[in-house]
């Protein structure tokens, strides 16, 4: 088992590359689902912002909209002067800037307002503006007293939204935890496994060093099928350690998903398409300098292009197109369909199926491009 | 040991063995001299099935030579032109990683990889990757790659190429040592210096073909100048130059820039009858040297060209 021997050999001297590896992985899948897994909670949560409000008119009703704005917001009293009301959104003290003209209580004037550009939740301020003046004005117009108009219309701020989020059947309101690791696994997966077996074979398939070995007392069959041997157990490795990880973090919680065994599967196929891959990689490739070049490109470039970084239903509708030609395009997808479904059947079950479907095809076809270039570095070395 | 006869091996068009014949006796230091694109790694290919030929046999070690012959394998160690070796590996796991091709009870194989270490002088270097070690090191952790077995049969092919010279006769001494311990060894180079130095019997080959085989007195024998004299005269006029080729045994001569080259076909009392005739004629001289017909003649006599890098 010399063969095999000096493959863990090698795979030993890139443990600190593979260490780094993960290290980067826990970091951005904790730091990821942190930041990104609030944005998919199942909570409510109504948006607040810095407004800020020039009163010129001072009547009831410039007086009640400022205090019913400042039921959502932080609300800032602010002088008309332009200067300083440009300061103020250039330095983000504000985002939004309420002038209320004078003799606008007596419907000689609108408001103006100013926003920081882009602001979404300023569109909820525009809505709670008309709201207020709306009903201010139909309570006016029904015979109450402009005191009256406004203590009403503040009273109904103090409503609290009842928002009820429906999830339909076998769907999930939220992503778990586990499920954005097994999204962020591609990119480290096929990392270090193609670094640290492109960097072997290019030891390995060395005319020099294949030409050394040709003349051992050892058949070309066995000396491959050891080489195989150590790949085969390396990826092994590198899936059941990967999996481990979110055993380790989330423990009950992943053992509890009836999708476990989908997501250990597509991992598994995940782990071969990164094996044949490399298989490809490190036969086309003759330098480490290069090696590294490769799969920076390889692993960012699918991470990026297959919704690893970036989730699929965000990704551009031509990228899209284009990702499916890409085999972690197809991880994604089931991976998406796990996380987002408690109980696979029917559309769910098809979409993952295909994808491992799919995953299988592109190791068999990257093994077999191998193999052709295998065979034509074999007959130069000869 | 081993016998080659009527070898062809072609690439396309071109011819690079053509009908070889040739024999290796146990013990022997065999030189392989040619020119680069002689044949010689062709040859050593052939000898070892790393390459198909299109016709001919290769006997080693009594057997016919084939890819699987593993039992013959297991008693030759190689030592490529091309350094050989992992990168990612240090200098001792290389060693043991291709001493283990070759030998696998542990225990001897250490022992082996030991004897190796001392053997090529990189004991303080054992730990130490190929990439950090000096292209002469390189070429010592070369060697031992291929024979930490200690094989019977060692194929070096041009060990030497690229390495100082300190480096050089490191490795020579090294492969007259394996010698005695009991090795053939077959040595392919385009040094003539070194073959002469080192190889029992010598093959010149050239476009394929063995030009002539023998060892270094029998080879040089072959030839017709057995003395090259030359002489440092300021001023010969054609008549003296007409009196020194008619002297006895000489083959040839030539006169340019104040050096006089006389070969002569006898290698006895050459010297004394030409210092006799300057005294004679009074005629002054400075240096003069006198050597015997290097490999090179004998390569210049056969090929009729220089040996070519």
């Amino acid at each position: 088992m010399t063969v095999f021997r000096g493959f863990l050999t090698l795979v030993r001297r890139s443990a600190p590359i593979s260490l780094l590896y993960i290290a980067i992985f826990l970091a951005i899948s904790i730091a990821a689902q942190m930041l990104t897994g609030q944005e998919r909670a199942d909570a409510f949560q109504p948006a607040s912002l810095a407004v800020g409000i020039v009163d010129e008119d001072n009547t009831t009703l410039s007086a009640g909209l400022g205090e019913y704005l400042g039921k959502f917001h932080t609300v800032t009293r602010l002088p008309n002067e332009k200067d300083v009301l440009q300061e103020r959104l250039f330095y983000r003290d504000v985002a939004y800037i309420l002038t209320i003209p004078r003799g606008f209580g007596g419907g000689e004037a609108d408001v103006n307002v100013t926003k920081i550009p882009g602001t979404i939740a300023a569109f909820y301020v525009d809505g709670q503006i008309n709201a207020y003046l709306n009903g201010f004005n139909a309570l006016r117009a029904g015979g109450y007293t402009d005191d009256e108009a406004a203590r009403m219309m503040l009273n109904t701020a103090a409503i609290e939204p009842k928002v009820d989020l429906l999830v339909a059947a076998n769907k999930r309101p939220a992503w778990a935890g586990y499920a954005y690791m097994f999204q962020y696994m591609p990119y480290v997966i096929i990392a270090i496994i193609a670094y640290t077996l492109g960097t072997i074979m290019i030891d390995f398939y060395r005319p020099n060093a294949r030409r050394r070995m040709r003349c051992a007392p050892i058949s070309a069959l066995r000396m491959n099928g050891e080489f195989l041997l150590g790949y085969g157990i390396y990826g092994l490795v590198i899936w059941a350690l990967f999996t481990a990880m979110p055993f380790v973090m989330y423990g009950g919680q992943l053992l509890g998903d009836a999708n476990l065994p989908f997501y250990l599967l597509n991992n598994l196929l995940l782990v071969l398409t990164a094996l044949a891959l490399t298989s490809l990689v490190g036969m086309l490739t003759r330098s480490l300098d290069v090696l590294s070049g490769v799969v920076n490109v390889i692993s960012l470039g699918m991470s990026f292009l297959c919704g690893v970084f970036i989730p699929l239903e965000l990704l551009d509708k031509n990228v899209g197109i284009f990702s499916q030609f890409l085999p972690v395009y197809w991880y994604e997808r089931a991976n998406t369909a796990l996380a987002e479904n408690t109980v696979l059947g029917g559309a769910s079950l098809r979409t993952v199926l295909e994808g491992f479907g799919i995953q299988l095809l592109f190791a068999a076809a990257l093994v077999g491009a191998a193999l052709i270039v295998a065979k034509l570095r074999e007959q130069e070395t000869a | 040991m081993i016998q080659i006869e009527n070898l062809v091996k072609r690439y396309g068009e071109l011819v690079a063995l053509d009908h070889l014949n040739l024999e290796i006796r146990e013990g022997e230091i065999f030189g392989l001299l040619g020119p680069n694109g002689s044949g010689k790694t062709t040859l050593i290919n052939c000898i070892l099935a790393l390459l198909k030929f299109e016709k001919g046999t290769v006997t080693v070690l009594g057997q016919q030579m084939k890819p699987t012959s593993y039992q013959i394998k297991r008693q030759i160690g190689v030592v490529m032109q091309e350094v050989a070796v992992f990168d990612q590996m240090s200098v001792k796991e290389n060693i043991d990683y291709f001493c283990g091709l070759y030998v696998k009870e542990k225990i001897r194989r250490e022992q082996l990889v030991e004897e190796a270490i001392d053997f090529v002088g990189l004991r303080s270097h054992e730990h130490m990757r190929p990439k950090k070690l000096s292209g002469g090191l390189l070429r010592r952790l070369n060697i031992a790659c291929g024979v930490a077995h200690k094989p019977r049969l060692i194929i070096l092919d041009e060990p030497t190429v690229a390495v100082d010279p300190q480096t050089r006769n490191k490795i020579l001494e090294g492969i007259q040592q394996m010698n005695r311990e009991g090795s053939t060894i077959i040595y392919t180079s385009h040094y003539m210096e070194e073959v002469e130095q080192i190889c029992t019997r010598i093959a010149i080959i050239d476009h394929g073909r063995v030009l002539a085989t023998g060892t270094n007195e029998e080879l040089k024998l072959m030839i017709k100048p057995r003395e090259n004299i030359s002489v440092q005269a300021i001023a010969l006029d054609e008549a003296q130059l007409a009196d020194i080729r008619s002297l006895p045994h000489v083959l040839d001569m030539g006169y340019d820039e104040q050096n006089l080259r006389v070969r002569f076909n006898s290698d006895e009392h050459n010297l004394i009858q030409l210092l006799n005739y300057f005294k004679d004629k009074r005629i002054p001289f400075g240096r003069v040297f006198s050597e015997r017909p290097t490999l090179n003649d004998v390569f210049l006599e056969i090929t009729g060209t220089a040996l070519r890098d």
